[in-house]
């Protein structure tokens, strides 16, 4: 149907559509909604691969935190420190804490503590967890717990002296789902 | 894999926050055709709808940790999507006519089969979506083909439930009395 300009640009009111014509409009709103919803956009899979792409090499802030080497004298003895990004510590405790029955860690913060030397130690982590709502929660809690602190000690080793990491690893029960959180 | 994909987007959100790439990857493919069609419906060229997804699922996997699981994830990567759309057009953006009807969707020759149709009346409503205004498309996709309630477009969006439910109002009647003409 061709139309010689537009209302505006010709001065002349929009033909009112008849009611049939309404219902009929109406009808192929549905309709083309429908398609479009069941319609992959066109070029999906490049932008796909693009999208993956970017994604896999951006990277998320981090910090490197100081860890104790396996042979305790290696490091005095050279000068030599090793740090791990916390977001290699956070993956871990994601990974150990996937042995919590019914539950899921929903945050893990590393607590970290910047010493005069420069050196970054952590302190100890909180933990949020979701749960099923028939877990025993202090089960799962102190499971949770003692996890984290086997892992913290297994990626950055033990703690320096006169540090305890018990002392600050919180766990939170953040939400409980009516089935296992982790499906 | 298949254990994976079958997850919830929350319990998969949760993994990403922690780092989970391959659960960030399964989000990204479940919920990036949507994303890509909103975008190529909202944007002014396909290139700016490729970036647009690009740079959410990017500042997505930044964000993750921020996500508090009020929203749904869906709703979540929609916001941050419309918000990129939003930052896309102040760049460059066809400028939308305003809230008059403007000119009838041209017919095409009908073809002689479904498909034929079904491509026609796209193109068609492609057209008379590309004259409405950026909210009236937004808000009119975002419900008809995304499925998204108006309580989630207001977040989408950030307008109030009020202002989404006279725009949604607008964009259906505006796009009925645009395809009441169409054959």
């Amino acid at each position: 149907m061709a139309v010689n300009g537009t209302p505006r640009e010709t001065g002349e009111a929009a033909e009112t559509p008849t009611p049939d014509e309404l219902r009929r409009a109406e009808r192929l709103l549905r309709e083309g909604a429908e398609t479009m919803r069941s319609e992959a956009a066109p070029g999906w899979f490049d932008v796909a691969q693009r999208v993956t792409g970017a994604v896999r090499s951006a990277a998320r802030r981090s910090i490197e935190i100081d860890a104790a080497w396996p042979e305790p004298t290696h490091g005095s003895a050279t000068g030599d420190r090793l740090r791990v990004s916390d977001l290699v510590v956070v993956d871990a405790l994601r990974r150990a804490l996937v042995s919590v029955p019914q539950c899921q860690p929903s945050a893990v913060d590393l607590v970290v503590e910047e010493e005069p030397s420069g050196a970054v130690r952590c302190r100890g982590a909180r933990v949020g967890l979701v749960a099923a709502f028939d877990v025993d929660l202090h089960a799962a809690a102190d499971r949770a717990r003692r996890l984290t602190l086997d892992t913290l000690s297994d990626v950055l080793g033990p703690p320096p002296d006169g540090v305890s990491r018990e002392a600050v690893v919180d766990v939170e029960i953040v939400d409980v789902t009516p089935h296992d959180p982790r499906r | 894999m298949s254990e994976v994909v079958d997850r919830s987007d929350a319990s998969l959100a949760r993994d990403a926050a922690l780092g989970d790439r391959l659960a960030f990857e399964v989000l990204l493919h479940r919920h990036g055709p949507a994303l890509h069609r909103y975008a190529l419906r909202t944007c002014a060229t396909p290139a700016d709808a490729e970036d647009v997804v690009q740079e959410t699922f990017v500042a997505a996997w930044r964000g993750l940790n921020r996500w508090d699981g009020r929203a749904s994830v869906k709703t979540w990567l929609f916001a941050i999507a419309a918000r990129k759309v939003a930052d896309a057009s102040r760049k460059r953006r066809a400028v939308p006519i305003d809230d008059q009807l403007l000119e009838p969707v041209a017919s095409g020759d009908a073809g002689p089969d479904d498909h034929a149709r079904e491509r026609e009346l796209l193109q068609a409503l492609e057209a008379a979506l590309d004259e409405l205004p950026y909210n009236q498309r937004a808000c009119w996709v975002l419900i008809e083909v995304e499925g998204l309630s108006q309580a989630e477009v207001a977040s989408v969006l950030e307008m109030s439930p009020d202002a989404v439910r006279g725009t949604i109002f607008r964009a259906r009647r505006n796009l009925t009395e645009r395809m009441a003409r169409w054959r």
